[in-house]
């Protein structure tokens, strides 16, 4: 044995200091920064929304009393108490239309930014990793992608697909949205491979995957969350701008950018069709980006200290 | 000599954070003479840079804050002054070099720019003056061919350079006392003693007084007067560079001498001081070194003992000093 | 006099710089130019000399974790510059490094128990209880509490960093370590105690160092022969006391003589040098060092001096000596 009494002093010294992470120290600071917390629990209510939707919505959001049961009267409701927000041209009820349609965005945010994640982690790690004539190729269609304006892009994409709908809008989104992670993820990965401590698992004899996945990818982790949330909020918006202009979600489906395409017609006469979707809309991407933003304050090194 | 440009008392810098208050100087005094160099000591943690910035009122507010204590400098508190007094002050009568000269130079500007802009700032000379007194500055601390140099931009320097570009800002306006935090531990040895020399050779030239910062003893030895070992916050022993060597009366101040290895001597073991720089939250309530002495008693862990003259300006700050018989080889 | 265990001969590791509009390789950076030694077992050998003389660009191309220029590197008599992916990999098992900044060096995401376990793993050594007893024993080994398996980097000083860099390197049972200026980052007080450490486990384990550094008093407290790097070149080669006592390369000289002592009773003569370290892009020709050199002849700017055995094992380059 060769440990010296003065070495176990030390050991037994840190032994109070107080158990700490970064996720809790960033969660510590996130705590004290309001507009970020507002964000969070709009964010909340919005999920929660999604998830209970069966159980929150007063009506089925496809029943159409109109066009079943020819209750033509029911077409254009103003608010009551049974149809809290009215009833649309289709006599269905506003109120459940958009709460389901919280689903509907929601599930377009995320599954376009695991698309979006998926291309962009793997692209944005091999280039930044590897250098050289790979980093070249890789930037080269970064640079191309992020050239084009991002809706007109995803216009472009929908615009090939011969029957638009709902599944084209993913990966019409997670085309337009990988370049900006890859970028990021090549940035970051860039600097960190220069760490020492991924030079350290060279010399343990570690192989390019385990110091990508070990090393590499959970230390950029802070960046991409950040990217992805502020992601899932364009991407909402971007939904319901293409759903609106007819090439994304297709009728029946209760999603908030068709409410407002259906709403189009009586914007002088009846407003209220485009207000409470367009009002969705705005809450559910407000909380988004001051979420993300409060997140980028707290995990951002450059904006620490 | 008994010229005093400063004098420091009791002076308090604390940082309040999330996680308490952090003591980082509370209660250290010392004063310097013109044409001496006082040579400030520590390991980090120990407070020595707070104190230089304090005296140049660098403390980042929040979360630190000057709570108490005076700064006197040549009969004047300079707690009592305005920020713009203060900025009349820093780097004319008093300025600092620090220790990363790749950093402490704005990259954009060329070195005459930025020797000249405090000449404009403090002297009120012209353009063309500055540029003349810059080029003059820049041959007093040795680098040659001036005339072009100063036309260059702090990228185009080695670290040895640059540093001594920050050592011409610095005493362009002829302060009358010059801090230097750690200003030769970025450089390499040969660049080291280069920079040493000069900052001999200036302070014999202009009777500058020197705080010198630094954790390397054998700086100390080289270029400081006096010296005062700075541990938690607190200076726990000040005398003049001879004594602090062959007679230390600290076990800190022991203990640091004896944890370097010797370039001459062969010892084949260190005697490292046991444990580390606590955090700055768990420093022991009684004297702050307690926990890493070899002779602590119960009275060290519980009462903080005072700063005690010895002999003529040799203070220490521990309550087994006579009762000790440290040795430092 | 003990075997060999490392062996290199001439050296060379060059870096392209690419530079001008059009990618096109122009210069080239001789960070390390040639350097011949021997590596003895279970010695330590310091590596010393200023910024940029290719001391830690040495200790990688030592390592393998960059390619040599020219040269070989024979370990236990094979050239590990020859070693295919997999024959590198059992390298690994042989060789280790501790690094210089004990908070770049260690994975912040990871675990202590990960950490020194990785090796364990990649080599596939050992597993669950087996790797987490082998863990608790190297933590135990440098002297941390071995509890502290589960915790993470941030929560230790850098000494104690320090010292999970050195359970991690000794994991695999290397027996040659390459420390990459590995207490220069730490308080005095602690140098002194992860120096102790490393001077028992040397004893205790048999190991080679190869020690890295730019603290000379440091390098001679644990080193048995030092070299003196200048310029991408070893300017002398010496049992530590023969090259601190009776110094032949002028360069070694003032280096010696610019290091402050702890003693203001000491007062030496000091050879200031003039001027910086050259540029490695375009080296000064002949004898690189000619440039700062205070007793510099005709000769030392044309020819570049033999590095040759002046005294029984001590080398020196340089024209001015015989």
């Amino acid at each position: 044995m060769n440990v010296e009494p003065e070495v176990r002093q030390e050991s037994i010294e840190t032994e109070e200091v107080e158990k700490y992470s970064q996720w809790k120290d960033a969660w510590r600071r996130l705590r004290k920064n309001k507009m970020a917390m507002i964000g969070l629990g709009i964010t909340l209510v919005v999920i929660f929304v999604a998830i209970f939707a069966p159980l929150l919505a007063p009506h089925d959001p496809y029943y159409s009393p109109v066009m079943e049961d020819g209750q033509a009267e029911l077409s254009m409701q103003g608010p009551s108490l049974s149809y809290p927000l009215g009833t649309d041209r289709l006599g269905r009820d506003i109120l459940s239309r958009i709460i389901y349609g919280t689903r509907i965005s929601l599930i377009v945010g995320v599954i376009t930014q695991l698309i979006a994640l998926a291309i962009g982690i793997t692209l944005g790690s091999v280039a930044g990793y590897y250098g050289g004539i790979v980093d070249d190729v890789i930037s080269y269609f970064i640079n191309v992608f992020l050239a084009f304006p991002f809706l007109l892009f995803a216009i472009a994409i929908m615009a090939v697909f011969q029957d638009p709908g709902i599944e084209q809008v993913f990966l019409a989104l997670g085309l337009v949205t990988w370049p900006g992670l890859a970028r990021i993820v090549r940035g970051e990965v860039m600097s960190l491979k220069e760490e020492e401590y991924i030079e350290a698992a060279r010399s343990l004899g570690a192989k390019d995957f385990r110091i990508m996945t070990k090393h590499v990818i959970p230390n950029c982790l802070a960046p991409i969350i950040v990217t992805v949330t502020l992601g899932v909020a364009g991407a909402i918006l971007a939904e319901a701008g293409l759903s609106f202009l007819g090439i994304g979600a297709q009728p029946p489906m209760p999603s908030w950018g068709l409410m407002l395409n259906a709403g189009r017609d009586y914007l002088r006469s009846d407003p209220r069709m485009m207000w409470f979707p367009g009002l969705a809309i705005m809450i559910t991407v407000l909380g988004l980006n001051l979420f993300g933003d409060g997140l980028r304050d707290v995990l951002d090194p450059k904006m620490r200290d | 000599m008994g010229d005093t440009i400063l004098e420091v008392n009791d002076l308090q810098t604390y940082f309040f954070t999330s996680k308490g208050t952090v003591k980082a100087v509370d209660g250290v005094s010392f004063s310097i003479e013109k044409g001496q160099t006082l040579g400030v000591v520590g390991e980090s943690g120990s407070g020595k840079s707070v104190t230089a910035s304090s005296i140049m009122q660098l403390i980042p507010n929040p979360p630190g804050e000057i709570v108490g204590g005076e700064i006197n400098f040549k009969g004047q508190n300079l707690l009592n002054k305005s920020i713009d007094q203060i900025r009349k002050i820093r780097g004319n009568e008093i300025s600092m070099i620090f220790q990363e000269p790749m950093t402490s130079l704005n990259p954009v500007y060329t070195v005459g720019d930025q020797i000249s802009e405090v000449l404009r700032l403090h002297q009120g000379l012209n353009k063309q003056q500055a540029l003349e007194k810059a080029v003059v500055m820049l041959e007093k601390v040795g680098i040659p061919s001036p005339e072009q140099r100063v036309h260059e931009h702090p990228h185009q320097m080695s670290g040895g350079m640059r540093q001594r570009v920050m050592i011409a800002i610095a005493l362009a306006c002829n302060p009358e006392l010059l801090i230097a935090d750690e200003p030769t531990t970025a450089l390499d040895v040969t660049i080291q003693a280069q920079i040493l020399e000069l900052m001999q050779e200036l302070k014999d030239e202009f009777e500058t007084a020197i705080m010198l910062i630094t954790h390397d003893l054998g700086v100390i030895a080289e270029v400081a007067d006096e010296v005062a070992v700075m541990y938690g916050g607190r200076v726990v022993e000040k005398t003049d560079v001879m004594t602090l060597f062959k007679n230390p009366q600290h076990p800190y101040t022991a203990g640091l001498i004896n944890s370097i290895p010797k370039l001459k001597a062969d010892t084949n073991r260190l005697e490292p001081i046991k444990g580390i720089v606590p955090d700055p939250f768990s420093f022991p309530n009684g004297c702050k070194f307690a926990n890493r002495c070899d002779y602590a008693v119960d009275k060290c862990q519980r009462y903080e003992p005072q700063l005690e003259e010895l002999d003529s300006g040799h203070i220490v700050r521990c309550w087994k000093h006579d009762s000790l018989n440290l040795k430092a080889e | 006099m003990a075997e060999a265990i490392l062996e290199v001969n001439n050296l060379k590791k060059h870096f392209p710089v690419k530079g001008g509009l059009f990618n096109k390789q122009q210069e080239v950076v001789k960070a390390v130019d040639g350097l011949s030694f021997n590596v003895r077992k279970g010695e330590t050998l310091g590596l010393v000399g200023e910024s940029g003389c290719g001391k830690s660009t040495t200790g990688r191309v030592l390592l393998r974790l960059l390619n040599a220029t020219e040269g070989e590197v024979l370990f236990e008599g094979q050239d590990i510059h020859s070693l295919n992916k997999k024959e590198l990999r059992s390298l690994r098992r042989e060789m280790q490094m501790i690094f210089q900044d004990p908070y770049a060096s260690l994975n912040p995401r990871m675990k202590v128990g990960d950490i020194i376990g990785e090796p364990l793993e990649i080599h596939g050594l050992a597993k669950g209880r087996e790797k987490k007893r082998i863990v608790k024993d190297l933590l135990d080994k440098v002297g941390l509490v071995p509890d502290y398996i589960s915790r993470y980097p941030h929560e230790f000083s850098g000494g104690q960093r320090q010292r999970i860099g050195i359970a991690r390197a000794l994991a695999v049972d290397p027996k040659v370590i390459v420390c990459d200026e590995p207490v220069s980052a730490l308080d005095v007080s602690v140098q002194a105690q992860v120096i102790n450490l490393m001077k028992d486990l040397q004893k205790e384990l048999e190991l080679t160092y190869i020690f890295i550094a730019h603290d000379l008093s440091v390098v001679r407290h644990i080193s048995d022969r030092v070299a003196v790097m200048y310029l991408g070149r070893i300017v002398e080669l010496a049992d530590k006391n023969k090259l601190y006592e009776d110094p032949k390369h002028p360069y070694t000289k003032a280096l010696l003589s610019a290091i402050p002592v702890a003693d203001p009773e000491v007062k030496r003569e000091k050879i200031i040098l003039e001027g910086d370290v050259p540029s490695p892009i375009n080296p000064p020709s002949g004898c690189t060092f000619h440039t700062r050199c205070p007793f510099a002849e005709e000769i030392c700017k044309r020819e570049v001096p033999e590095f040759a055995e002046q005294e029984e094992e001590h080398f020196v380059a340089c024209h001015l000596v015989d």
